[in-house]
């Protein structure tokens, strides 16, 4: 079997487009779709040419393949279950390209949004005759030909223009391997430009492009204004003239703090509290009513003004970004593991419960960007996991692979920048803010800083300037939280943060963004000149050239000198020969007098 | 495989001196395609095209694969490619309908995945199919039915076979120290090119110059010297803006002609 290490390895790369199609026939119960009817000739089961869209049933699917025009020789991965059909491939591929994701960790670069950067796809294909044998049920009843008339993406595009957000995956591999043998890579559709001289560009990107759309905000705009005017003190009798449930719906997760259970409206610059509300003729009246919260100040308001809704959590972080991305961006729960976020939380954030105000419509990626600067920590699309990691900015687990310029890096693909952009000298985090209805840099509206400075940086001696970032903060409200936040970035970007890119191998590509490796190369050496073994972490991977070559940009790593991170465990706790995965991941052992676990002559840590 | 020219071709004197000159087989009669089974997905009439990812399949063996034209049709050759006759050990005899049996024109085992042409006296039938037995059912991309076109001269000096023309593009990754990583074939394929001289130019009116409007869009079969090199055959198109033009040469009233191709010859 050809595999990454088989010397004259044949690439294959195929383009997969998931395309939903309507499981039932033409004319055929639950479908009451009759050609006089409800139309002059049969549907092609998709829903734009569906003729009794009441009953649209679109479970079926085809995954359409494609694959470079000279690659389809023993490719042969038809399959049919009943409801999905995938078809052979059709070698009409040109070319497949990708802008990777990229970590901003820490939200070091200024010129990326601390929540990254999306991953996108390019993918380029000859438009061709087509025979209709895979998708229309009814080819041979039409009046005619088929595989004269029209071409693939000139019929696919006109029976189906719904394809925003259709799955769309890329698979590189050799020949001779199954598609599950091959590295696969999972976007979304966004849009099809075509057919132009014979050919079709699509352009895909990760899921979490939705976060970034302009409509994904927090809390969204509602039309609701007061119905009766109101004094600066009552509480009872507030009535607001809206939809139902705009008042209704819970804006964000509160499960701790004082305000579990309660709603909040925002009129001018006061936010109000509510815990339900009850019809008033045809308006809504708020029960529970509290004035002034947040730090807010009540006024009088003339009947007719503007209400608008305000979101506000206090809860765990990752149940935070979970609601973001899934309530208000629209992101498949699916693609989000919350399990393995509130894992990674226990392990390494628990010092990071959120709570924080959103007091007018705020974009989603923004938020996330906040919450990742903020917290410690990365989210990304993983497009080889189909899902959207969480990594909090900590030290290495396990044993990271080891890269060196013998074995691994390719000749003359390696560089190494220092971003001098990104140093910083001085952290001043600003945070429990006192009203929130006032901007964030109103500095005498906020309730706590820390300023963190490290005094040598700024010396005559190292680099003669002071470097300030600046963090408003929603959502951190103890001095524990914002002092760590400004500790770690200093430690992290005190000095010039070095870049390194390279390329390796395809055998060396199962490495992946946010994974850490060991890197050996005499392009980065100690003061007395010998090739220095640091730890770096990827915030891009891109596939150059399909299952052939890799590059990685990395970034050095902060935790790079620490061996282990570990917690305190509690008297019953397993010794190491019994102790669970869990408890080898957090927890601490002593070893022998030689500095191993003498069961498994494993190295142990220093303490530090 | 190659070129099976027929234990039943008859040839004239002269003909069988043309008989090494390049045949191309780009007609193909019309007519209603069936089979006696067919994998879903993969339906009888997939072979009926020129596109060489999409196939027929039967579901069990033995297998026909037949076209009617509905009348007679003149037919000296069936092209066929993107085949895995090859891999699933697959004989294949080509047939016609005599109206009261299906007759054997010439049938062979051809032991690998490349392009065949049979070439075979001229047959004026109305039904044509091909006649498959072996232990597994193997897929079929692209057959041609049809009348082949003879050249009017031999080819000599200068021209690389299809079969020999590999094009293999690979890289390799060393590494810093020199090691050696790993080596690709990012793509392959099998590409040449063809030149007639001397061809008259009314000849080539008439006969050629139909092939290359054929040409201009879709793929077709050539042997280059199909009785000398019978294994020589591609399936084979124009590449990307290389169009054929040929050219008056010398004082007498002749032609040349020259075309670069690229396609399928090997497995």
């Amino acid at each position: 079997m050809t595999s990454e290490t088989t010397p004259g390895r044949q690439l294959i790369q195929l383009v997969e487009i998931q395309q939903p199609r309507c499981a039932l026939t033409y004319g055929v119960a639950p479908c009451t779709a009759a050609i006089g009817t409800t139309g002059t000739d049969k549907c092609y089961n998709t829903n734009f040419t569906c003729q009794d869209t009441a009953n649209y049933d679109g479970t079926d699917l085809i995954k359409w393949r494609f694959t470079t025009q000279n690659a389809n020789r023993g490719s042969d991965f038809y399959a049919d279950d009943g409801t999905t059909i995938e078809n052979n491939p059709i070698p009409s591929l040109i070319s497949a390209s990708t802008s990777p994701t990229k970590l901003n960790v820490g939200g070091g670069d200024k010129n990326v949004s601390p929540f990254g950067r999306r991953s996108a796809l390019n993918v380029v294909l000859k438009d061709h005759a087509w025979d209709d044998s895979i998708e229309d049920k009814y080819v041979s009843e039409r009046s005619y030909d088929a595989f004269t008339q029209g071409s693939f993406w000139g019929k696919w595009l006109a029976r189906d223009p719904y394809y925003s957000q259709y799955v769309c995956i890329v698979y590189d591999g050799y020949f001779g391997q199954a598609l599950s043998a091959m590295y696969a890579r999972t976007y979304q559709l966004e849009k099809i430009d075509g057919p132009t001289r014979d050919m079709v560009r699509i352009v895909a990107k990760d899921p979490l492009r939705i976060a970034d759309d302009k409509r994904s905000v927090i809390p969204r705009p509602i039309e609701a204004t007061l119905s009766e005017s109101l004094d600066n003190s009552q509480t009872s009798g507030i009535r607001i003239s809206a939809i139902q449930a705009d008042l209704t719906s819970q804006i964000g997760v509160i499960n701790a703090g004082s305000h579990v259970g309660d709603l909040f409206i925002r009129i001018k610059d006061e936010i109000i509290s509510y815990t339900s509300i009850v019809a008033f003729g045809a308006f809504w009246e708020l029960v529970g009513a509290t004035r002034a919260e947040l730090g807010t100040t009540a006024s009088a308001y003339s009947i007719n003004e503007k209400v608008s809704r305000v979101a506000h959590y206090n809860c765990e972080l990752q149940i935070a970004a979970q609601d973001l991305l899934q309530t208000y961006a629209g992101v498949s729960s699916a693609y989000i593991p919350i399990a393995d976020w509130t894992t990674e939380r226990d392990a390494y954030l628990t010092l990071y419960d959120v709570e924080g105000t959103i007091e007018k419509p705020t974009s989603i990626n923004k938020l996330m960007g906040e919450l990742s600067e903020q917290c410690l920590l990365n989210w990304w699309w993983d497009e080889r996991d189909t899902e959207i990691k969480m990594l909090a900015i900590r030290p290495i687990q396990g044993t990271p692979p080891e890269w060196n310029d013998d074995f691994n890096i390719i000749d003359g693909q390696l560089s190494i920048k220092a971003d001098q952009s990104q140093r910083i000298s001085r952290v001043i985090i600003y945070y429990n803010k006192i009203d929130e209805s006032k901007n964030d840099d109103e500095t005498g509206n906020w309730q706590s800083v820390t300023v963190r400075i490290d005094a040598n940086a700024e010396t005559a001696e190292q680099y003669n300037e002071s470097r300030t970032r600046i963090i408003y903060s929603r959502w951190l409200t103890t001095n524990a939280q914002a002092f760590q936040v400004a500790v770690r970035l200093l430690a992290r970007y005190r000095d010039y943060p070095h870049y390194m890119t390279l390329q390796v191998d395809a055998k060396d590509r199962a490495s992946w963004t946010g994974d850490i490796i060991e890197i050996t190369t005499r392009h980065d050496q100690d003061v007395a000149g010998a090739d220095r073994v640091d730890f770096w972490q990827i915030v891009t991977a891109e596939e150059v050239t399909p299952g052939h070559t890799v590059e990685y940009e990395l970034q050095r790593f902060e935790f790079g000198g620490i061996g282990g991170y570990a917690h305190y465990m509690g008297n019953t706790a397993n010794d190491w020969d019994n102790a669970t995965d869990a408890e080898k991941l957090l927890g601490a052992w002593h070893t022998d007098i030689n500095g191993r676990v003498p069961s498994d002559n494993l190295k142990g840590y220093p303490v530090q | 495989m190659g070129v099976y020219i027929s234990s039943a071709l008859t040839l004239s004197a002269a003909a069988a001196l043309t008989a090494d000159f390049a045949k191309i087989g780009y007609q193909k009669i019309t007519g209603t395609i069936t089979a006696s089974t067919e994998t879903a997905g993969f339906p009888a009439s997939a072979a009926n095209n020129e596109l060489t990812g999409t196939y027929w399949k039967p579901t069990a063996m033995p297998a026909t694969w037949e076209i009617d034209a509905g009348a007679a049709e003149s037919v000296d050759y069936i092209g066929i490619a993107a085949h895995t006759f090859g891999t699933d050990n697959t004989s294949v005899a080509i047939e016609y309908y005599d109206g009261a049996a299906w007759q054997v024109i010439d049938d062979i085992n051809p032991g690998d995945n490349a392009p065949i042409m049979f070439i075979f006296t001229q047959r004026n039938e109305a039904r044509y199919r091909l006649n498959l037995t072996g232990p597994t059912v193997p897929r079929v991309g692209v057959v041609f039915v049809g009348k082949h076109l003879e050249m009017q001269r031999g080819m000599y000096v200068g021209h690389s076979p299809i079969t020999l023309s590999r094009k293999t593009f690979v890289r390799n990754n060393i590494s810093e120290a020199g090691q050696f990583l790993g080596r690709s074939i990012v793509r392959t394929g099998s590409g040449t090119s063809y030149q007639w001289d001397n061809l008259t130019s009314t000849w080539y009116r008439e006969n050629f110059d139909p092939f290359v409007v054929h040409a201009q869009t879709k793929p077709f079969f050539i042997a280059w010297k199909p009785v000398t090199y019978s294994n020589e055959v591609g399936y084979v198109w124009l590449p990307e803006g290389r169009d054929i033009m040929p050219s008056n040469s010398g004082t007498l009233d002749y032609m040349s002609v020259s075309m670069d191709v690229e396609g399928l010859a090997h497995d």
